[in-house]
């Protein structure tokens, strides 16, 4: 990931603020008002642009510094990034198939997945993933009424 | 003197007892899990108070709410995973501070103070609750409004780095606070048409997101292997709490103040009233340079504020029938289901009730401390985990918390996105508390905005017209212009340094 600079994120906060006053350039006001729905962020926008402003010319002292661009230190490690990736995939994974599997299945792939993808011990991360898949099953479930998707086929778990 | 006894009656029944020991459980485990706030543990217990009567009732949600509010510290101190928003303020420090073995003071310091603070809202409910409710009901959109900027304030001086960066961070929050139809003209804004984004975004998944998630990316991206958190420091949950009471004592009171003050306010509650207490705490201390970085002095001052504003918020609900935020909406369904008006009359017609909710308070705050303790001792062995083994199962826990809050997905897709933007931001050291607190405090700030500007015609000098919001006008542009005139100080006599 890069690491942006005062200058980079300057322009990025200008940038953002007009692309947030023509987003709502559109939002019509309360009728007979001069306000409405587009104030907020109209307002929000000129903050926005005026911060970014600010921020590009308090920098421009420092500027050939400011304009080099930054690799965060993970980015180099593949091992780390991919550690990165499997977090986010694991999210994924459980939007995607949670509720054609429902939670028992889809929380202990998840789970046992993550755990060997950071390295836990097979054992240790069959365990847990079991352990924790229960607890949250049951704790949410049946204490807390939250309706977790439900597997047909482990029904007889509750 | 009778009333008092008939109210005692009531409230030391076992059956009562009992209810309220079940609750305080209930309570504690409800605000524990992200994604689980105190509003939703008073709604999950209404089923169940239909079969009881008023007191039991009544003693139930208050208890299970006080003991929520608190236990939201505990995954807030151990995982750095804010359990309710109101818990969010001071999570930084609380983490930091079990990440160099002080988390036994950490949460020793959120289990006492919240208590002090709760018993404190306790005793101005049950003195002075007509007189503050009046001067409450006469805040206008105005008073409001500058209230809010007020607390928006709060960014620039919780952000313990570069303004600028905590400026960009409220702006996000801010933004992110306009999606969808909640405005004055109920016009869709930013949602593209998705009906998830209509309903606006999610505060709880958002939340996760940002703290919890972003926390996870940040360990499995860590160079150099996590320092091992030492032991606790063997001093004790509470030991180190009367160290804390009297170097803390102005922090203390100030808290619980300005906690059971907020509180009163239709609107504001816990979630501001932390917000806003850590922000004082840091402005009038000592050592500013050392908030955010695993300091107690803000924790003791916020804790007290978020569990005295609980009390607060049943002052306009009892004395006029005004939810002073969602629990006490909730609170006021619950009473006129069981024939009580909430109102000036329900002193008349049924003090008896009243005295026994106020005795209520009381035992909530005081059964908090060693349900608390057992609690925190309970849930010391997940720092023994390895990450490697803890990251996935705080993962899945922050997606059953994000489901929860509405059993959709749409909150675990939010609490993904809001991850990777707070994972984006810490790794650009923008900082994630003034984004939340934009969130919390945007559509108050544009509700009252829009009713203040279609109210003065425009005129912006409207709103210092009344006194009250006159008074607090100028308490934050004063605020606002501190920062800049200690800048221009500090430039001048540099100059005159150099010549």
């Amino acid at each position: 990931m890069i690491k942006l600079s005062e200058l980079h994120l300057g322009v990025l906060t200008a940038l953002g603020g007009i692309v947030l006053l023509f987003a709502s350039a559109h939002f019509a006001a309360l009728p007979g008002q001069a306000y409405g729905a587009g104030t907020m962020p109209r307002l929000i926008g000129w903050c926005a642009i005026l911060l970014g402003c600010f921020m590009v010319a308090t920098s421009l002292r420092h500027l050939p510094e400011m304009l080099r661009p930054h690799l965060a230190d993970w980015v180099r490690k593949p091992r780390l990034a991919l550690s990165a990736a499997a977090c986010i995939g694991v999210i994924v994974f459980y939007i995607l198939f949670a509720e054609t599997l429902g939670f028992l299945p889809t929380s202990f792939i998840c789970l046992l997945g993550l755990m060997l993808a950071l390295r836990t011990g097979w054992l240790t991360a069959l365990l847990a993933s079991v352990v924790t898949t229960l607890a949250v099953y049951y704790g949410f479930s049946r204490l807390l009424m939250v309706p977790l998707p439900r597997t047909e086929f482990l029904s007889f778990l509750g | 003197m009778l009333i008092l006894e008939q109210a005692a009656a009531l409230v030391f029944d076992p059956y009562v007892l009992a209810v309220i020991l079940a609750s305080a459980v209930f309570g504690m485990l409800v605000g524990a899990i992200p994604g689980l706030t105190a509003t939703m543990a008073t709604a999950l217990l209404v089923p169940m108070t239909f079969f009881m009567d008023p007191v039991p009732a009544i003693a139930a949600i208050v208890t299970a709410t006080a003991m929520a509010i608190f236990a939201g510290d505990i995954p807030a101190a151990l995982l750095r995973m804010p359990g309710t928003p109101a818990n969010a303020a001071y999570v930084d420090d609380a983490y930091k501070m079990t990440q160099t073995g002080r988390g036994d003071e950490a949460l020793g310091a959120a289990l006492v103070f919240s208590a002090i603070g709760g018993l404190f809202g306790a005793i101005v409910l049950m003195t002075v609750s007509p007189t503050l409710a009046e001067i409450a009901l006469k805040f206008s959109s105005e008073e409001y409004f500058w209230l809010v900027l007020l607390g928006l304030s709060c960014a620039v001086f919780v952000n313990p780095g570069s303004p600028t960066r905590g400026l960009i961070s409220l702006l996000i929050g801010l933004f992110v606070a306009t999606i969808g139809m909640e405005n004055p003209s109920g016009e869709p804004r930013f949602s593209f048409g998705n009906l998830e984004l209509m309903a606006g975004i999610q505060f709880i998944p958002a939340m996760i997101g940002l703290f919890a998630v972003s926390e996870v990316l940040r360990t499995v991206t860590a160079t150099s292997p996590r320092k091992k958190i030492p032991r606790a420091d063997g001093q004790g949950i509470f030991r180190t709490q009367w160290k804390n009471l009297k170097q803390y004592p102005v922090q203390t009171v100030r808290g619980s103040v300005t906690g059971t003050a907020l509180g009163i306010l239709p609107g504001a509650g816990a979630d501001i009233a932390a917000w806003i207490s850590y922000a004082i705490s840091k402005r009038f201390s000592k050592q500013k340079a050392k908030f955010g970085t695993g300091h107690v002095e803000g924790l003791v001052e916020a804790g007290a504020s978020n569990n005295s504003a609980v009390s607060g918020a049943w002052i306009p609900a009892l004395v006029f029938g005004i939810p002073g935020d969602s629990i006490t909406a909730i609170v006021i369904g619950v009473l006129y289901i069981k024939g009580i008006n909430p109102g000036p009359t329900i002193f008349i017609n049924d003090p008896q009730t009243v005295y026994a909710i106020f005795m209520v308070f009381i035992l909530a705050n005081l059964i908090m401390l060693p349900l608390g303790w057992l609690a925190i001792r309970g849930a010391r062995p997940i720092l023994s985990i390895p990450p490697s083994t803890l990251m996935p199962m705080i993962l899945i826990f922050c997606i059953v918390g994000s489901f929860a809050i509405a059993n959709s997905v749409a909150g675990i897709v939010m609490m993904l996105i809001f991850g990777l933007i707070g994972f984006f931001m810490e790794e650009n050291d923008i900082p994630i508390a003034p984004a939340i607190l934009g969130m919390v405090l945007g559509p108050m700030l544009e509700q009252n905005f829009i009713t203040s500007m279609i109210k003065a015609d425009g005129d912006i000098f409207r709103f210092f017209e009344r006194p009250i919001a006159g008074g607090l006008g100028v308490f934050t542009i004063l605020i606002w212009l501190f920062p800049l005139a200690m800048l221009l100080l500090r430039r001048r006599k540099a100059a005159r340094f150099a010549t």
